[in-house]
């Protein structure tokens, strides 16, 4: 027994346990601070979740690896379920609305969020689709990952929970860059993406776009931005306080709870301003960790952060298996993404849209997924090879 | 995959660092540099300056009657939410929430269980309006509760004690407590008041979280103005035009009731009238003060406005003997009638039978340019001044637009237009003895705790301009309290009262339906007077709009019974002493009169006897 226990702490990534840890302790004390009640399921959720982070040690992750596809395709019912017309709501099993999106499934003691697998799932299938191919290096052999991405994108667009959607667009590029993807196939990509974004944004008829004006071909397309996010990409830039204390609302009270708490903050569980901004206790945590510890406790969020990151991507590095080297780069990119939508959102350098914070923010599904993820990524690093010289064969 | 690269989890690493440092650089800034444009920012957000509104100015009348008040009530309401948090967060008992709701119910006056049941069903709501004008003693017994989340918001009401009395001159207020007609919009500014303001911090729901002791500016009520109309006299007038109008059946009608001694309005009244409690039961129309907005063609009673003056400047004598023919043809082809055959009248019986013969043979003498100036010596065409918004100046129209026909009809009183209002200060000349009056509605303003701000004492005669003399007035006066014994208004069941001598002047003017002449059955049918004759104390004008036909056809029968019992009922109020019978006029003329005969002088008692 003595022997597991030392294997573990040597093969262990410490510095991505205490990230973990920091993380969802700020996270705790600042649900704490709005709500006693929700801190409480916080705190269930947060022992389920390690939970499972040690369950993911149980068994080598290439055996859950042959499971890939069985995961991705259950997940994508589940996204089905959520969506298909004539569903349950409300009941066990049924699905869960809130303002208009159908993004759960009630499971009795939690509300289960199938995007948040999909999420795991699809960076385990496109690492098992990636690992021995080199197709992927000509510009049509790229079609089949972006497939692989698109079809859950677009489900998840459908609930509607476009910050969800988005974090599989980072993972999707990290993931085809370290498996060596041609960069400029990528850049085409991303170029085709910058051309149609315009397209995108003047859509449609004047009068259902409200942009004041139309396009000689654009107006007969449908329109694809709807109002209010018209509405927010506005308030982003605006400083009318008509705005700011409507459309605007929520960042704006976000930016004053952040200037509330100065460099050494407020202290823990004093959050005046934090107590007015809207979902505080999830897509705005930030801000209320910014509130109560200052610039300080905002330091040590993004450091705890970069720790998690790098751990991650120093797993990544450190593997030669090619499975569990891209599902380590997929896993920590979806980290990062997730992480940076939210955090982008919180300091008002984009758009309002929602998305949780990784470990921080209130929810379960949520948080199950990140202990997972990270599961799977100490699970990568206890089984590589502990190499103490360097390789001989490394090229490149 | 077909080769390890080292370097490129490396670059995925790289952007992600810097992603992150660019976050650090953002909180940084938010932090510390742009800590304080934030804050700022936030401390204009939740300070927000609630204004403590001023109480509306009231509105008395001469007596000090209210006539128009504001009383400030609450709406009460709750925020569901911050009810159970309330509890929750002040450590109360829950158990004792049901139990202080049923005694909000109770104090509220309305259904416990109904009422719990309300504020269960809107639980997420955040304002839930329970009760509205809630009283002073009711706030404070809820105040007392000290429930978590009622809240009570001011407003002040509006209230008219006295219904529709006055309710042409004081007009309305809107929802929103600004003035919309008559004396509320004009001294709109002055009843308002000016809001105060308190500095107080709010969260992002609006809950207020504190008082800031700095901020805090005392709301200055508004003033109340103290008018020269009698409550009692108004109502008097109301009821009297309201009894004529609905006995004739007529569209409308208007009585002013004027002191000529100083030209204050003691009652200002239009017909059908409207409550300004109700809006919603009144029309724009129907709320028109038309005593000053909608001049008419006064026919008749503008005899005495040309009379008078044609004596005054020695025109005609009052026994100058007017050779009449019924119906008399005018050189240019024209035709004026009588509505009876005369044998050669006085001009004293000219103004008394209202002959339209005679009246145009004296404007033949007088000719246009006098006749004009004494249009102008009565201020027709011009405004009176007094402080009523929307007062039409009436129209005269200037001497080289007249035509030749101009003169007949003018003498008529027509194509001239007057103001109810105008045509009783006009009157006024002849009841003070030739002195032209101002009216005037205001008399003094007060401020919120009862100090006169302003205070303006009656005008006195000798100040007023003289329009004529004395003597020529009272002459007038003279031959209109002839009017009423042996004129077209002669008999106590027309405009002859049994206790004091009036004198007034008839008037039936046909309804110009503007090319298509004038309307043969469409009438204005009005008297104006004065009373009593030996010092009069009020002079009336009393006018009634399109009366049916099968009641009345002539301003004696329409009008002067109406403004005759207005005229009894107010000076027996007022406590004006009886007046003596009234002496017949001059030997020298008495020969001269159609049909004249001493037994109707001499008060009720003796013309019984005849």
């Amino acid at each position: 027994m003595s022997r597991l226990w030392r294997q573990l702490a040597i093969a262990t990534n410490w510095p991505m346990l205490v990230a973990v840890a920091v993380l969802s302790s700020l996270g705790w004390l600042s649900i704490l601070a709005r709500s006693q009640a929700d801190s409480q399921r916080q705190l269930a959720y947060i022992a389920v979740g390690a939970g499972c982070m040690f369950v993911m040690q149980a068994v080598n992750y290439q055996h859950i690896g042959r499971y890939a596809w069985g995961f991705y395709l259950l997940s994508l019912l589940l996204l089905i379920y959520t969506i298909a017309p004539g569903m349950p709501t409300g009941r066990f099993l049924g699905v869960v609305e809130v303002h208009d999106a159908r993004l759960w499934i009630n499971f009795g003691f939690i509300n289960l969020q199938p995007a948040e697998l999909t999420k795991v799932a699809f960076c385990m299938v496109l690492a098992r689709y990636l690992r021995f191919r080199s197709n992927y290096r000509t510009l049509w052999g790229l079609l089949p990952p972006f497939g692989l991405a698109l079809v859950p994108l677009l489900l998840i667009l459908k609930q509607p929970d476009l910050g969800t959607a988005l974090v599989f667009v980072p993972t999707l590029f990290a993931m085809l860059f370290v498996a060596g993807a041609k960069i400029r196939h990528l850049l085409a990509v991303v170029a085709m993406a910058l051309i149609l974004a315009p397209i995108a944004w003047f859509a449609g008829p004047e009068d259902r776009t409200g942009l004041g004006f139309e396009l000689p071909v654009l107006k007969h397309l449908p329109v694809l931005v709807k109002s209010y996010q018209r509405n927010r990409v506005y308030a982003l830039f605006s400083s009318d306080p008509a705005v700011l204390w409507n459309t605007g609302f929520q960042q704006d009270r976000a930016m004053t709870a952040f200037g509330s708490g100065g460099v050494s903050g407020r202290g823990a569980l004093r959050i005046p301003v934090g107590q007015t901004v809207p979902e505080a206790h999830n897509d705005m945590i930030f801000a209320l960790v910014g509130e109560q510890f200052g610039f300080v406790g905002s330091a040590v969020l993004l450091a705890s952060y970069l720790v998690l990151f790098a751990s991650g991507i120093e797993i990544a590095s450190g593997t030669r298996e090619p499975f569990g080297r891209l599902v380590a780069v997929g896993t920590v990119s979806l980290l990062a993404g997730q992480t940076f939508l939210n955090l982008m959102v919180s300091l008002k350098l984009m758009p309002v849209t929602g998305i949780t914070l990784p470990f921080v923010s209130y929810g379960g599904s949520s948080l199950l997924a990140s202990f997972i993820v990270v599961g799977l990524l100490l699970n990568i690093g206890r089984h590589r090879p502990l190499v103490m010289a360097k390789d001989s064969f490394e090229f490149d | 995959m077909p080769r390890f690269s080292a370097l490129r989890p490396g670059i995925v690493m790289a952007v992600m660092a810097a992603t992150l440092a660019g976050m650090t650089v953002r909180v940084a800034y938010l932090q510390t540099y742009g800590r304080q444009k934030t804050i700022l920012r936030a401390i204009g957000q939740q300070h927000r300056n609630e204004t403590i509104a001023a109480r509306r100015g009231s509105i008395f009348d001469a007596a000090g009657n209210a006539m128009a008040m504001t009383v400030q009530t609450m709406n009460v309401y709750i925020d569901p939410q911050f009810l159970d948090q309330g509890y929750q967060r002040e450590g109360r008992n829950p158990a004792r929430k049901p139990a202080d709701l049923r005694r909000l119910a109770e104090i509220l006056d309305q259904n416990p269980v109904k009422f719990a049941q309300l504020v269960h069903e809107k639980q997420d709501s955040e304002y839930l309006k329970l009760a509205e004008n809630v009283g002073d003693r009711a706030c404070q017994e809820i105040r007392k509760l000290n429930i978590p989340g009622v809240g009570f918001e001011p407003i002040g009401t509006r209230f008219y004690p006295m219904g529709a009395i006055a309710s042409h001159v004081l007009g309305t207020v809107g929802k929103d407590g600004n003035g919309l007609e008559g004396l509320e919009l004009k001294f709109d500014k002055e009843l308002m008041g000016k809001n105060g303001w308190r500095r107080i911090e709010k969260d992002a729901k609006r809950r207020p979280i504190g008082v800031d002791a700095g901020g805090y500016v005392p709301p200055a009520h508004g003033q109340a103005l103290v008018l020269t109309l009698d409550a009692n006299i108004q109502m008097i007038a109301q009821q009297e035009l309201a009894a004529a109008c609905m006995h004739h059946r007529a569209r409308r009608g208007e009585v002013i009731v004027i002191d000529p001694q100083t030209g204050d309005v003691l009652a200002m009244c239009n017909w059908p009238t409207f409550n300004p409690q109700n809006l919603e039961d009144s029309n724009a129309d129907l709320r028109r003060n038309r005593c000053l907005t909608d001049p008419y063609e006064p026919g008749s009673t503008l005899k005495p406005f040309v009379m008078g003056p044609a004596l005054a400047w020695g025109v005609t004598q009052a026994n100058h003997v007017w050779p009449v023919r019924n119906p008399y043809l005018l050189p240019y082809g024209r035709t004026v009638r009588d509505v009876h055959s005369y044998p050669p009248l006085t001009s004293w019986d000219v103004l008394v039978k209202s002959s339209n013969v005679g009246m145009c043979m004296l404007a033949e003498k007088m000719g246009q340019a006098k006749l004009h100036q004494a249009l102008t010596l009565f201020r027709f065409g011009r405004t009176t001044g007094i402080e009523l918004g929307g007062e039409d100046p009436g129209l005269v129209y200037p001497l080289k637009k007249w035509s030749r026909a101009s003169t007949e009809s003018v003498a008529q009183g027509y194509e001239m237009m007057v103001t109810p209002l105008q045509i009783a200060r006009a009157f006024c000349v002849y009841a003070n003895g030739g002195h032209l009056v101002k009216p005037r509605i205001i008399k003094g303003v007060l401020d919120a705790d009862g100090n006169v701000v302003s205070k303006q004492p009656a005008p006195r005669l000798e100040e007023m301009p003289v329009v004529m003399e004395e003597q020529a007035a009272g002459q007038m006066r003279q031959i209109l309290s002839d009017v009423v014994v042996r004129g077209t208004a002669a008999g106590y069941k027309l405009g002859r009262s049994k206790y004091w001598n009036i004198f007034g002047k008839t008037g039936t003017a046909h309804i110009s339906r503007g090319r298509a002449g004038y309307a043969a059955d469409k009438i204005n049918g009005s008297f104006i007077c004065g009373a009593p004759y030996e010092n009069p104390r009020i002079v009336v004008a009393f006018i009634i709009h399109e009366p049916d036909r099968a009641t009345g056809r002539f301003g004696g029968g329409v009008s002067a019974p109406g403004a005759k019992q207005l005229v009894d009922r107010v000076l027996a109020y007022m406590q004006v002493p009886e007046s003596p019978p009234l002496a017949p006029p001059a030997p020298s003329l008495t020969g001269a009169l159609v049909g004249f005969n001493i037994k109707v002088y001499g008060g009720p008692t003796a013309s019984a006897q005849n």
